[in-house]
């Protein structure tokens, strides 16, 4: 499992909170599973057998991979790298992001990411140009 | 519980009350090798809503944690009995900030950042500068009685509280104090609940004395062969009214770690000292660098530097604040870990006899130590840096913190001063405090929650264990019992 490669992160984050602070997505909920302390907890549950994949999807694709957290991190983590292996995983599991899962979708059928009428871009330009 | 949670969420709304595993799980774990997973969490956003919560868990027997940034290092924030985990984090507005009475009314749920950031703006500070910055919120630093940075300067933030709300067990709202500066009637129970480690009630407002914020500052870093001569220094600064801000002690093995890694260039040394000064203006601020880097030289400080810019500053502060980092990069695996001797205490003239003796038992049992000191004040930091997946290495990180406990018992010193009791120090709070003192904290406690609901399991008031009742984050962690086998 690609996971256990990043166990040492994993297990070398020590709890202390220091990331909630710049952490774009917590600051917005104060839910600890949205900060990089939340993750480490869920994804060492899951590493020690006590969550399943299923679960933990949706906490790991609720990141931006922005690194604020590793920027204030107490031991300088890097965060984003452990997430990213997350979702790898997540994907072959067959629980990849639905969001983004729809996005391709919609650029393939509407050739635009919203899914919406293609025409309506082309009144949009006929009406630009009247 | 199912039942239970219905009607939390009919007093906060389904947006406010969490219950899958994965995101309790998110709660399970602080500093200490323990796992603790509450039924369910709660977010409060009223003083209304607190009193109908803890209405409903009082008459129902069930276990509540509060909790605000969860950054506590004892386990206190931990919800080892289960229940309940009160979550006050979004309880989180800055109701007013006064010039004209320099005072703030915040709720408890506030930051300690964010909050100083507004008060910055206002030429205004609440110098409680706790490690944990923005992790930590007003609640909790109230609730644990903390000791900012500045604390040499300021004291515990203890003093500080002009006023508090309160929540009892059974809903009552306590008003303690006014804007009024002092009030003096009758116990003052502020104080009581001020490092009460939410055993007692809930804080959900807090009405904070405020101080002016000094328009200039220097902070000075200097390099000593010897640490007597650090800490004959640091009481030499005390004695020479300059009112310096901070006073800190670092020992050499950190120092150099820190030098290493970060490649800084610092000396070899048995410890560094790092101070902060304000001043009211630059000739003023001038004046009171002489006299401390003239101390630092005449106690045989070394390479003396004073910073004014943040870059400077920061690397003198590394030693104090970048260990974990470091240790990290010097040895995979390795962490430091919450346990029982984070936070003695010693009087001013032993400081570095303590500094040296707790790094000696520590690495006398073969794992690393990293010792930090807040110099004018007695408080001891080691940390113990271990390879977790090392059964030996918690067997050492235990015996060292019962021999470091009873050396600074012996010398007279407090087993703890800046973190409290907590879960963690179970075990050694009837040496600490005597049988006497914690019948009479048992009684307190019992009057204010009978039914035993509020944070149990902490600050011996209901059990004299700990690894009893939780899980651990590493399978090789020893217990208390096997300690003993
Ligand atoms: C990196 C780091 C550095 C630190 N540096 C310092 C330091 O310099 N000085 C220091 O003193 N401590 C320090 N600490 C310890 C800790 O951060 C502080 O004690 C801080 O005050 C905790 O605030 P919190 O909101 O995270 O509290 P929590 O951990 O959430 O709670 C702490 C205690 O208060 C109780 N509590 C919380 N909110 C309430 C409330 N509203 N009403 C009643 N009870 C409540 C909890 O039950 C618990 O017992 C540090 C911790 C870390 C991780
Ligand atoms: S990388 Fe993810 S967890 Fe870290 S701060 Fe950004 S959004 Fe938060
Ligand atoms: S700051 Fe780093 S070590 Fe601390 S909780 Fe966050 S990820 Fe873990």
């Amino acid at each position: 499992m690609s996971l256990e490669k990043y166990r040492h992160i994993i297990m070398e984050c020590v709890s202390c909170g220091l990331c909630q602070s710049n952490c774009p997505i917590y600051r917005q909920t104060n839910l600890e599973s949205h900060s990089a302390k939340g993750k480490m907890t869920i994804l060492f549950a899951l590493l020690e057998g006590w969550l399943n994949w299923d679960e933990v999807a949706e906490r790991m694709y609720e990141c931006t991979t922005c690194k604020n957290c590793q920027a204030t991190c107490l031991s300088g983590l890097d965060i984003p790298a452990v997430v990213e292996a997350a979702r790898a995983e997540l994907v072959k599991r067959g629980l990849g992001n639905k969001i983004s899962a729809q996005l391709v979708e919609n650029m393939q059928k509407t050739h635009n990411p919203f899914g919406e009428d293609p025409k309506a871009r082309n009144r949009l330009k006929e009406l630009a140009e009247a | 519980m199912l039942g239970t949670i219905k009607q939390l969420i009919q007093i906060v709304g389904e947006t406010n009350v969490v219950s899958a595993k994965v995101d309790r799980i998110a709660y399970s774990r602080d500093l200490t090798p323990y796992f603790a997973v509450p039924d369910a969490v709660v977010f409060p956003m009223n003083t209304e809503q607190v009193v109908e919560i803890l209405t409903l868990l009082n008459e129902k027997g069930v276990p509540v944690t509060p909790r605000g940034g969860g950054a506590s290092f004892q386990g206190s924030s931990l919800a080892v009995k289960g229940g309940i985990l009160l979550d006050l984090s979004r309880m989180n507005k800055i109701i007013e900030i006064s010039n004209e009475d320099m005072i703030a009314i915040v709720q408890s749920g506030v930051r300690y950042e964010t909050f100083e950031h507004e008060l910055e703006k206002r030429g205004l500070t609440f110098p409680h500068d706790v490690g944990s910055h923005d992790a930590a919120t007003i609640g909790g630093i109230l609730a644990s009685d903390s000791n900012g940075h500045h604390a040499y300067r300021h004291g515990r933030v203890g003093a500080w509280i002009q006023g508090m709300e309160v929540v009892l067990v059974d809903g009552t709202v306590l008003r303690l104090g006014t804007r009024a500066p002092r009030y003096n009637m009758g116990y003052n129970l502020a104080a009581l609940f001020a490092g009460s480690e939410g055993t007692l009630g809930i804080i959900t407002e807090a009405t904070l004395k405020l101080a002016p914020r000094m328009p200039v500052e220097a902070t000075v870093g200097a390099f000593f062969k010897n640490l007597d001569g650090l800490i004959s220094a640091s009481l030499a600064i005390s004695m020479s009214g300059i009112d310096a801000g901070t006073i800190e002690a670092t020992d050499g093995y950190t120092v150099k770690t820190i030098s290493d890694v970060m490649n800084l260039g610092f000396p070899t040394c048995e410890g560094n000292f790092v101070g902060d000064v304000q001043g009211f203006d630059e000739e003023n601020l001038q004046r009171k660098l002489m006299v401390m880097e003239k101390i630092l030289k005449e106690h045989g400080g070394e390479n003396i530097i004073t910073a004014r810019d943040e870059e400077t500053t920061n690397k003198l502060w590394a030693p104090r604040l970048e260990i974990d980092t470091a240790i990290v990069k010097v040895h995979p695996g390795y962490r430091e870990f919450g346990f029982a001797a984070a936070d003695p205490c010693v009087p001013l003239s032993k400081q570095a006899e303590a500094i040296r003796e707790i790094g000696r038992i520590i690495r006398s049992h073969g794992v690393i130590a990293a010792v930090f000191c807040h110099a004018g004040i007695g408080i001891i930091h080691p940390a113990v840096l271990i390879d977790a997946r090392n059964r030996e290495h918690w067997v050492a990180m235990k015996k060292a913190e019962q021999e470091i406990l009873e050396y600074v018992v012996s010398i007279g010193g407090v087993v703890t001063a800046e973190h409290g009791f907590g879960y963690v120090k179970n075990p050694y709070v009837r040496m600490a405090i005597g049988p006497d003192k914690l019948e009479l904290d048992r009684k307190i406690k019992k009057l204010l929650d009978p039914n035993g609901i509020l944070n149990p399991g902490k600050m011996a008031l209901d059990t004299e264990e700990r690894d009893s009742d939780v899980g651990f984050i590493y399978k090789e962690y020893v217990t208390d019992k096997e300690m003993t086998e």
